[in-house]
């Protein structure tokens, strides 16, 4: 009995670890701006002899949903131009990683380990390395200032290509071999066979890109050169530039979209990454 | 004759199928790539002057930029194999049995709450972190409460334990996962065999487990880099372009010489890094006969 509840206690602080920044967000998103003021306006300059950690407001408004929906544009602009660019780079990321998966998990064809190769390399590059020589090829194709240049090298993601061709090869060979010897084409056997039978790669895939290139700061902030392109990520960061007891508000309108998908497809989620170590 | 017809189709198709995504990558990181090589190699501001190493002595022997590696590389250092511990810790809690053989209940839920914060974009919930750490903040005031002195946590060299918590946070649910794959992959009966020989519990661990966990721990190794490399979100979300010295990592140096325009600079500690992570993928591939990532 005891040992139970220490598993189930060890088990549970951390649950309540992961869950807290955001169940915070939640009940302190109902707070007003004199209230917030109260109790967050001196965090950096020392103890006030009050304690900060607040997590039920004393006050309940909608002052901070009014604030972000209603009273003033920029939050949703900004939201829907970051719906745009996560959800395109979604959709090609998806194209793309289901291609490549695909081509290196049932074609053998020269080069295909060296290739491989350089895609785990790509992968593990940290964005800031390729960050420069993006920006030439971007310049280049005339393309920087334009949300094509945030859109085209997000799409090119090597961490698709490698988790599709990992659940792809968890499919076995005589699916692909049935499906073969009744005439089905290789295109026909991607829609067909393929596809249908990684769904919970595909979500896991959707769901990681798209909290992915949802939270980017470094490419929209070097590759558009007008502030007001920036999208929901880049604004959050950019504290003075909404009133305060909207930082709550605003910060869960910004986590809505990726919660949803996780809560719709968190099993799915769980699945996919569990396939991606499979060889 | 027909064989060798058949491997040129298949070989053919398989290129079809990755050519968008290979000229992709050619396009945005293989060609700029070899420009940005170029780059390191030459002077000033424009043209292509050939300036030999210079570029590379001069970062080598910067400051800034051996400030900026030894940060990164402490970072993965310590925090890659305290994350998998962790997970692995974790893991085992899960995959545990209970007297009378029962699993752990609320698995599933216990998983999807722990690889939550991975969705959450870093800028909105740092807030909540600044509440917590701050001069002024929650555990400050408990430990000022306890007749303790306040911790500085956010402008000194704890800042970087704040960041390894934060990439611990964000990066335990995806680590606790894959651990748990790994684990219910071992067949039962190579325990209950090791039992009948009279192991216990921590020989099972060291002789059955974490040997046959090796192919998962290498996985969960590169997955971890790639999540230590992202927490600089996190700590330019903490701490901005100009952090605290412990926590100035390679992408601030990258940043702050691209902001300046010194690509030359910046160049050369990307070629670096590049040349790092070049080496440590090598030795992955060729290990992957053995269990390694690229089977």
């Amino acid at each position: 009995m005891t040992r139970r509840t220490l598993i189930y206690s060890a088990l549970g602080l951390l649950a309540v670890m992961t869950l807290f920044p955001l169940l915070y967000m939640v009940t302190n998103s109902f707070m007003g701006g004199a209230e917030y003021y109260r109790y967050y306006g001196n965090l950096p300059q020392g103890l006030s002899g009050r304690n900060p950690m607040h997590l039920i407001p004393e006050w309940i408004t909608l002052d901070g949903y009014w604030e972000i929906l209603f009273s003033r544009p920029q939050y949703l602009v900004k939201f829907w131009s970051s719906l745009f660019l996560s959800g395109t780079i979604l959709a090609g990321q998806m194209v793309v990683a289901v291609l490549g998966g695909y081509a290196f998990a049932r074609f053998r064809f020269p080069g295909r380990n060296a290739i491989f190769f350089l895609i785990i390399l790509l992968m593990m590059m940290p964005l800031q390395v390729t960050l420069v020589p993006n920006y030439i090829v971007l310049e280049q194709l005339g393309l920087v200032g334009g949300y094509a240049a945030v859109i085209l090298p997000g799409v090119f993601s090597a961490f698709g290509v490698f988790l599709m061709r990992q659940v792809m090869l968890t499919l076995p060979p005589e699916m692909f071999e049935a499906a073969r010897l009744d005439g089905a084409g290789s295109w026909r056997a991607l829609w067909r066979i393929c596809l249908p039978n990684c769904k919970s790669g595909l979500a896991a895939l959707a769901i990681l890109s798209f909290a992915d290139s949802w939270n980017m700061v470094e490419q929209p902030v070097v590759f558009l050169k007008d502030a007001n392109m920036y999208p929901m990520s880049v604004f959050l960061t950019q504290v003075n530039a909404m009133r305060p007891e909207a930082g709550f508000a605003c910060g869960l309108l910004s986590v809505a979209p990726a919660l949803l998908l996780f809560l719709r497809f968190k099993d799915e989620m769980v699945m996919g990454i569990e396939y991606s170590a499979v060889k | 004759m027909k064989r060798f017809t058949l491997r040129r189709r298949e070989a053919l198709t398989g290129l079809g199928f990755a050519a968008v995504p290979l000229l992709g990558f050619a396009a945005f990181y293989v060609v700029p790539f070899g420009i940005t090589v170029a780059k390191t190699l030459s002077g000033g501001v424009s043209g292509f002057n050939f300036t030999g190493f210079s570029n590379y002595v001069s970062v080598l022997n910067s400051e800034a930029f051996r400030l900026a590696a030894g940060n990164t590389f402490k970072f993965i250092g310590v925090g890659v194999p305290l994350l998998m511990a962790l997970s692995l810790g974790v893991a085992l809690l899960l995959n545990m049995r209970l007297r009378g053989g029962r699993r752990i209940r609320g698995g599933d839920g216990f998983r999807a709450a722990y690889v939550l914060p991975l969705v959450l974009p870093t800028a909105s919930v740092i807030l909540v972190f600044e509440i917590l750490f701050e001069s002024g903040g929650a555990i400050n005031y408990a430990l000022d409460k306890l007749g303790l002195e306040p911790v500085n946590f956010l402008r000194s060299p704890n800042t970087f334990w704040i960041l390894l918590l934060l990439f611990i946070w964000k990066n335990i649910g995806y680590g606790i996962i894959l651990m748990l794959g790994g684990l219910v992959q071992i067949p039962k009966e190579y325990y209950e065999a090791a039992r009948a020989d009279g192991a216990g519990g921590f020989t099972c661990l060291r002789r059955i487990t974490l040997p046959l966990m090796a192919p998962t721990f290498l996985f969960v190794t590169v997955i971890s880099i790639v999540g230590a490399f992202k927490s600089f979100r996190e700590a330019f979300a903490l701490a901005g372009a100009y952090p605290h010295e412990s926590i100035y990592m390679l992408q601030h140096f990258m940043i702050n010489n691209f902001a300046r325009l010194n690509y030359p600079r910046l160049s050369v500690a990307a070629v670096l890094t590049f040349l790092v992570i070049f080496a440590f993928v090598l030795v992955l591939f060729l290990r992957r006969g053995k269990g390694g990532v690229a089977e």
